[in-house]
């Protein structure tokens, strides 16, 4: 990764979230206007934001996944559920990246931005604890999606599905919104990310034919794997980024909070609580920044998980949220001080894929 | 599928108290209409919280997360017509005579299903709460009255306890820092009573209050020395209230901001004197903590009960969410908290009965007079008037400060903090984990288990933050013998 165009990026980013996202994050928790979200994505296209994992083959900023993560982190820190349409998008990309270079052709020349016309792109991933899955019967797909974000704005997703035939054989497939058959569900009345929409993805009597088939077997599961580990690690940086922002909003409001006769962060116990949150913070990002450290230095027994690290960051994260809401007092729980959504949001973004405890038992059975 | 909910907490048959409580048959043996009261009460609260407030809790939360200002009617008057809104007057004086063991169960049970609604039927003892720390038998008598009058009118009459103000938070409610805070209000004497100024903040119903029990120094820069407790009719002159907090959770139950602009009240609307607020203060918190556990053992209760349930129907293919493993440990480890904590929290409304201000109503001349004196008689305003009279009215103050001194107030809060910040930690915890088990697909509105774990947050604030409630922990109960 060029460490000073990565540099650059997060500077863009940071003027990018904090002048377009900030003022607006509270009005969509409450009224989440798909205009308004599509609008901040069009902005984004002025940085190029969205081409950022594109290859630069493709007119994209051919950037790294360690860098789509930071930049996710820039964005959660003023709105977490702005971030999440990029963390789908950024995700579907990975996936595209792992797939065999005719269909990435195919495929990147739609998410590349160099006309100003990409189309945001979701992925729609399989989940075990869901009893909705896509299937494929003698070439048609079927069937319901669990629940996914920005379902409604994307112009396409990559959506996984299985063959029903024995053995089952996994299915990438790109799902154009407009393909006949294939329609947004009911979206999921959620507490928190409410800029984002999560519905599931159905398909009814979709012919094969009308959607693009990105691999099949194998190759298809190298692409799953990839949609995961960068789905994952995303989420992660999400978490990250927005509790970051909850750390420094209670910093500053133990400095200004006058109580029991000081300031309240001369009290050893606010002081211990703000460090407990520093170090999850420290931690949780270091575990994001891990996981896509493409050097591959790293001691030989640690093989970082993406899966586990959304599980300890999303979790950190909350611990975080919520001892931040502790320090502001009554004053946190209440809406327009805006702690009390970057707790609903990160509590959505801990169920986000798979449930936490189900991940670390799937890790250690080695799914 | 079934469509019957599994009867595991709030869906089990009611009551069901000794089983979740054993110890308390060895009770029954020796006071057994005050443990066939509380099984009574669970069993009224129980149905009330299926069949009244579960059909309409979560309409009543969006329609509150659109207008912090809905207040659902409906349901407060169906609790008022069964009474649960003076569920701790005396029942030959109009109300069900519950003890504190029965409002502990009330609490429970309501709490299960909405903790914001529970709060809105259950928060009508704020008054007599009040009038009992004094204990004047005229001030006594008439609130009751008052309570019972509205009640069979089927009027509301709410109080709101306004401690709070935007400066002092947790400083309203211990020593040390009350001398220290810096208030933002101010009572000044005049001619014939007390002119006030100034706000108060997250008051609970301050917007629809009828009462509002206020403290409020005479001296601002000498907080503790000077700190008096005030009855003030919100219909008074210069009262007025801000607007209502658009809140995480709890939405049902309003929250809002109140001001005093020059707001008269008379002498005998002072309370407590100058120097006596804290220790009204203390005393209401003194029972309040420990309910606001109990109230958190409530919501945990519900919020298990629903992940139960959704967990046991939901399909897999082929197998259940609750046939997995994982998901078991973690349902019996919740299960084991809430299992525990409800041992900690009926100890203490126990407690409340042996040895708080419930005693008044088992003291002979008490128990005589509710006995023998018609209820005609008991609810007459000639009643009220002589209990006015010096001699009753002190009476009252002398008989319950022997009751209940200040040693035993002390105790109690930090018996009840220990059970707010155990009850109001598990229930944040609890209400988290279960949607770690139910998912996104669980976490729907339409599920109802996100909303508890919105609600469950505040709790661990209100009635003193768990850090300021652990402070009296530590000073009562190790800080006294160092």
């Amino acid at each position: 990764m060029n460490a000073s165009l990565c540099h650059d990026i997060m500077k863009e980013c940071g003027k990018f979230a904090r002048n377009e996202i900030r003022p607006c994050a509270l009005d969509l928790d409450l009224d989440p206007d798909k205009e308004r979200i599509a609008s901040i994505w069009h902005k984004s296209r002025e940085m190029d934001l969205p081409g950022l994992l594109v290859p630069e083959s493709f007119g994209g900023g051919d950037m790294d996944g360690l860098c789509a993560a930071m930049v996710l982190d820039c964005l959660a820190a003023e709105c977490a559920g702005t971030a999440i349409h990029f963390a789908q998008h950024f995700s579907a990309c990975a996936a595209l990246a792992a797939a065999a270079d005719e269909k990435k052709e195919l495929l990147f020349q739609k998410l590349a931005d160099t006309d100003k016309t990409g189309i945001m792109a979701s992925i729609c991933l399989p989940a075990d604890l869901s009893e909705n899955r896509l299937t494929v019967t003698e070439d048609i797909l079927e069937g319901v999606s669990p629940p996914m974000g920005t379902a409604e704005l994307a112009g396409g997703m990559i959506a996984f599905a299985q063959t029903t035939e024995e053995p089952p054989e996994c299915l990438a497939l790109w799902i154009d919104q407009s393909t006949p058959g294939v329609s947004t569900g009911k979206p999921l009345h959620l507490p928190g990310l409410k800029a984002v929409a999560f519905a599931p993805l159905a398909c009814r009597q979709v012919d094969l034919k009308e959607v693009i088939t990105l691999g099949r077997g194998k190759a298809a599961e190298h692409m799953l794997s990839a949609a995961h580990r960068a789905f994952y690690g995303l989420v992660s940086a999400t978490a990250m980024g927005c509790a970051r922002t909850g750390i420094l909003q209670a910093d500053q409001y133990a400095r200004q909070r006058y109580q029991f006769g000081r300031i309240i962060i001369d009290h050893p116990e606010i002081r211990r609580m703000i460090g407990a949150m520093q170090m999850k913070l420290t931690a949780g990002t270091a575990a994001y920044l891990d996981l896509f450290n493409e050097t591959g230095i790293r001691p030989a027994f640690h093989a970082p998980s993406a899966a586990l690290t959304k599980a300890f960051c999303t979790e950190a994260a909350l611990e975080i949220i919520l001892d931040a809401i502790q320090i502001h007092g009554g004053y946190g729980y209440m809406h327009e001080y805006g702690l009390e959504k970057r707790m609903r949001d990160i509590k959505v973004l801990g169920l986000m894929g798979e449930v936490n405890p189900y991940l670390q038992v799937r890790h250690v059975a080695g799914k | 599928m079934n469509k019957n909910p599994v009867k595991y907490g709030l869906f089990a048959e009611a009551p069901d108290l000794l089983k979740s409580l054993p110890a308390l048959k060895k009770l029954r043996k020796r006071c057994p209409a005050y443990i066939k009261q509380a099984e009574s009460a669970q069993k009224i609260c129980r149905r009330f919280a299926r069949q009244e407030m579960l059909p309409r809790v979560l309409e009543t939360d969006e329609k509150c997360r659109h207008d912090p200002a809905y207040f659902d009617w409906a349901l407060w008057k169906r609790a008022n017509e069964l009474k649960l809104t003076i569920a701790a007057v005396p029942e030959k004086m109009g109300g069900l005579g519950w003890s504190a063991l029965s409002n502990a169960v009330m609490v429970e049970e309501l709490a299960s299903a909405c903790l914001a609604s529970a709060s809105n039927i259950t928060f009508n003892t704020f008054g007599l709460l009040g009038a009992l720390v004094e204990c004047r038998t005229g001030t006594v008598i008439k609130i009751i009255q008052q309570m019972v009058e509205a009640q069979k009118k089927g009027r509301p009459l709410f109080w709101s306890w306004a401690i709070t103000e935007p400066s002092a938070g947790t400083d309203m409610e211990e020593g040390a820092a009350m001398a220290a805070m810096r208030p933002s209000t101010r009572a000044e004497k005049v001619d014939g009573g007390y002119k006030l100024n100034g706000s108060k903040c997250f008051i609970t119903n301050g917007s629809l209050a009828h009462y509002v029990i206020a403290n409020i120094p005479t001296d601002p820069s000498s907080p503790r020395d000077s700190m008096a407790t005030f009855l003030i009719p919100t219909d008074a002159k210069g009262f007025s209230v801000g607007r209502v907090e658009r809140k995480c959770g709890q939405k049902a139950s309003q929250t809002a901001e109140i001001f005093f602009r020059d707001v008269f009240v008379p002498a005998e609307n002072m309370w407590e004197p100058p120097g006596s607020g804290l220790r009204h203060t203390r005393e209401i918190l003194s029972i309040t903590r420990g309910y606001i556990g109990v109230a958190a053992l409530g919501l945990a209760k519900g919020a298990l009960s629903r992940c139960v349930d959704y967990a046991a129907r939901k399909n897999l293919g082929g197998r259940r969410l609750i046939d997995e493993a994982w998901v078991r440990f973690i349902i019996a480890d919740m299960a084991k908290d809430i299992e525990v904590f409800r041992n900690a929290a009926y100890n203490f409304a126990v407690a409340l009965d042996a040895r708080h201000v419930w005693q008044m109503f088992e003291v002979l001349p008490v128990r005589a007079a509710l006995k023998m004196l018609p209820e005609s008689i008991l609810g007459s305003s000639a009643m009220a008037g002589m209990a006015r009279r010096n001699f009753l009215d002190s009476a009252g103050t002398y008989l319950k400060r022997r009751l209940v001194d200040d040693e035993t107030i002390e105790e109690f809060v930090s018996h009840g903090s220990a059970v707010k910040v155990a009850g109001t930690d598990m229930a944040v915890r609890t209400a988290s984990r279960v949607l770690d088990i139910v998912g996104i697909e669980g976490m729907d509105a339409a599920h109802g288990m996100e909303k508890y774990f919105r609600d469950a947050k505040i709790s661990q604030i209100y009635e003193g933050t768990n850090q300021a409630n652990r402070i009296d922990v530590f000073n009562h109960d190790i800080g006294a013998v160092l």
